[in-house]
């Protein structure tokens, strides 16, 4: 090549402004005319709210499913979302004026009640920063094959999205603002998020229930929860399912021994006994180590779970006696040992009750004794009926290493 | 063609894995589990065992004819009328798969990250971009491939490593799965994702030490199945089977479920799509080159630059024929599955033939 220098310049300048032009000009689309989803409630509707509900993507007297959905959606508003710490002053958007705008739609189907939703509003709706779904124990109920399979398919929902499970209607999530985070959203996931890191939930989002809701050997489970007062959001437990519906709820201490049973880390369960001699004690976990030992007896799934855990000495009252030695440590740990042992295999019993194998012991079936497997279970339901009637044995202990700053 | 420049053994290689590792690193995943069940990472060690046979056909029958294409030396070896028929179906079954891999990256574009521009667009924009690169010669398209080699598997390296630790181990088991494989598709699948390793017979002649090819050929092989099997893994392995079979592209859910830096950087698919959109980049240039350059010998052309800008409406045209998505995919599995099984026949009756006639020269002779 022998151009001349200049010719090369413009060659390469205009190559320059040609890979400036060249890029994506139809999806583009401004932050401020987007309306970003924040979080989504879903409850359940009398079929009468059909009613209510624009005739935006079916004829009005087509025959659909009766059941109806009411969908709270919080919808962000460009420009009061406060971006980084708030400086608690002026210049922080902080005039009283809502960060989000709740929006609340009647449809069929999930995505039904968006396209009714986008009728509403101007702005073209994006799922992408969709942190929170709460849904109402009734839909959790009805099942969540229709929610599944949308939120699947939409490629702007995020796998690690949460879907929580709420004991009261799901819609007022959307409304609760605690003052501690300006986006109610927010604050419910971060309340979710940091009880992981606390050790208080495991971390199960959306993609994690999919995946255990999609084995055979093995169902979902999701956050339950509730609120407390005016606007106090509480972890209530875990909502177990089985069959694709929600089959019942636990306790928020069985979390504890859910986490227990499948070796989560770190610990973050704190437990009050009674020690005979001892009066009160209370112990916090803070390391969980569990396996589980698949075993064929009898023609029978036996598992044997052995668990260890770490714990330390938090508190101590009502008795005349200090701790003070080895053997009141002792003492303690098997108090903690026979309670813990016994939570567990309550939890485990409850769950066998409802067919809902949330710790996937069939998973273990399935990957070690896959002869058995295959003649026994055909389908995800066989599973479940077998899980009922397996045998469970734990072995669970403790160590108690620390006390704390007080000698006595 | 220019033949004073030769290409190292390294750079061959550098080729071959390049070429290998294409736009299926998506889909893959869901395929061969589909096909085999729990059984998919070694179903695909097995499909790569055959991918290898084909391999060492292909590259054993260009080292008898070290200086000529395959193209040429076929003439030789079965008379002209046979391989003229033969070259045709060659040419038939790379201009089917390129044209149905445009189709299928412009779907994944229209279905993840442009939403709203038309997929003729992308499609266009790709198909251009390869035909153009592809009007150099082969050192040139050696050159091109070596550029862009690191930027085809660190990326892959990368999400598969930031992924392991949501691995769970049982998910990897029972190694001989659950259910019995199906086991044509079982084997079919994996081994047509080699389809590309074709592009040795064209290359031989250009290497500077052809008989130490089977070595390079192997090492190409060995990187991107080794790849291709983390890939199998670490999806089977986080999502299970039976997530996976829900999933059209596992590969790019993996990546839009990592997270880094304590959740600060999340959704890795956009950029993840965009160093995929090199990766498939560097396989269609393969497959496209293998096909001009067919179509040019069919017709005698002695430059393959005339027939590589010609075949761009016509590849167009074939890419955009798929119906749907499901249409797609159907064609897709039976044009690679045949052409994998033609383009392995064809070579090993050249080898025989050649053999039994003692055409050519025998290597290490």
């Amino acid at each position: 090549m022998d151009k001349k220098p200049w010719t090369r310049w413009a060659l390469g300048l205009q190559s320059l402004v040609l890979a400036f032009i060249l890029t994506g000009c139809w999806d583009q689309v401004e932050i401020e005319n987007r309306a970003l989803v924040l979080g989504l409630a879903i409850d359940e509707a009398s079929p009468s709210a059909a009613k209510l509900e624009p005739t935006v993507t079916h004829q009005k007297n087509e025959p659909l499913p009766k059941k109806m959905l009411r969908v709270t959606a919080q919808i962000a508003v460009p420009g009061r979302v406060p971006l980084g710490p708030s400086s608690g002053g002026m210049g922080s958007g902080g005039d009283g004026e809502s960060p989000v705008w709740v929006v609340q739609v009647y449809g069929h189907s999930l995505d039904e009640a968006l396209n009714n939703l986008q009728q509403q509003i101007a702005d073209p709706r994006y799922l992408i920063h969709l942190r929170v779904i709460v849904i109402s124990k009734g839909i959790a109920q009805d099942g969540l094959d229709e929610l599944n399979d949308y939120l699947r398919r939409n490629p702007e929902v995020r796998r690690r999205t949460w879907l929580l499970v709420s004991d009261t209607e799901a819609a007022k999530f959307m409304k609760v603002a605690p003052p501690l985070e300006r986006v109610p959203t927010l604050y419910l996931q971060a309340m979710v998020e940091k009880s992981i890191m606390m050790g208080k939930f495991p971390p199960n989002y959306i993609g994690e229930f999919w995946i255990e809701e999609s084995n055979w050997g093995q169902d979902g489970y999701l956050p339950y929860v509730a609120i407390e007062g005016e606007e106090n959001i509480l972890i209530k437990g875990l909502a177990y399912f089985s069959g694709g519906r929600l089959a019942g709820t636990s306790t928020a201490v069985d979390i504890g021994a859910f986490m227990a049973v499948k070796g989560y880390n770190p610990g973050g369960f704190t437990a009050l006994i009674p020690v005979p001699d001892l009066g009160y004690v209370m112990i916090k976990i803070t390391e969980r180590h569990a396996e589980t030992d698949m075993q064929i007896v009898d023609g029978k799934p036996h598992v044997n779970l052995k668990i260890h855990v770490e714990g330390m000495l938090d508190e101590h009252y009502d008795s005349g006696r200090t701790i003070s030695s080895e053997t009141d440590i002792d003492a303690i740990e098997e108090a903690f040992e026979h309670a813990a042992t016994n939570l567990v295999q309550k939890f485990c019993t409850q769950t066998q009750r409802h067919h809902s194998d949330i710790f996937g012991f069939g998973e273990y079936v399935r990957a070690f004794y896959p002869d058995f497997w295959k003649r026994n279970i055909h389908k995800k339901s066989d599973w479940e009926q077998m899980y009922a009637d397996i045998l469970i044995s734990v072995h669970l202990n403790i160590s108690i290493r620390r006390t704390g700053l007080k000698a006595k | 063609m220019q033949k004073t420049q030769k290409i190292s053994t390294t750079q061959l290689a550098i080729v071959i894995s390049s070429t290998i590792f294409g736009p299926y690193v998506l889909s893959f995943p869901q395929i061969i589990a589909k096909a085999a069940d729990n059984a998919a990472p070694l179903m695909t060690i097995a499909g790569t065992c055959c991918a290898i046979f084909s391999m060492f056909v292909f590259t054993r029958i260009s080292q008898r004819f070290s200086d000529k294409t395959l193209f040429s030396y076929s003439q030789i070896v079965i008379g002209r009328l046979p391989a003229l028929v033969a070259n045709l179906l060659v040419f038939a079954c790379f201009f089917i798969t390129s044209a149905m891999m445009f189709r299928q990256f412009g779907e994944v574009l229209s279905t993840v990250v442009f939403r709203r521009t038309p997929i003729e667009i992308s499609i266009l924009m790709i198909l251009i971009l390869v035909a153009l690169s592809c009007r150099r010669d082969t050192v040139k398209f050696t050159y091109v491939h070596l550029f862009y080699w690191p930027f085809v598997i660190l990326p892959f390296l990368f999400v598969i490593m930031m992924s392991m630790k949501a691995v769970h181990f049982l998910n990897w088991l029972p190694p001989f799965g659950n259910e019995t494989p199906h086991w044509l598709p079982a084997l079919l699948s994996p081994a047509s994702l080699y389809l590309g390793s074709f592009i040795i017979t064209i290359l031989l002649p250009i290497t500077e030490k052809p008989a130490r090819a089977m070595k390079a050929a192997l090492f190409g092989i060995v990187v991107s199945a080794s790849l291709y099997l983390l890939l199998v893994l670490s999806t089977i392995g986080i999502y299970g089977v039976r997530e996976t079979l829900q999933l059209l592209y596992p590969t790019l859910e993996m990546a839009r479920s990592i997270a880094i830096g304590g959740d600060v950087i999340e959704r890795m698919d956009a950029l993840f799509i965009i160093m995929w959109v090199i990766n498939v980049y560097t396989t269609m240039f393969s497959t496209y080159f293998l096909t001009s350059l067919s179509l040019s010998h069919l017709l005698q052309f002695k430059d393959h630059r005339l027939v590589t800008t010609l075949l761009i409406p016509f590849m167009f045209g074939v890419s955009l024929l798929p119906q749907d998505q499901y249409q797609l995919y159907k064609f897709s599995r039976i044009a690679d599955g045949s052409g994998y099984l033609f383009l392995t026949g064809y070579a090993l009756l050249l080898w025989i033939v050649a053999v039994v006639r003692r055409k050519g020269v025998r290597p290490h002779g």
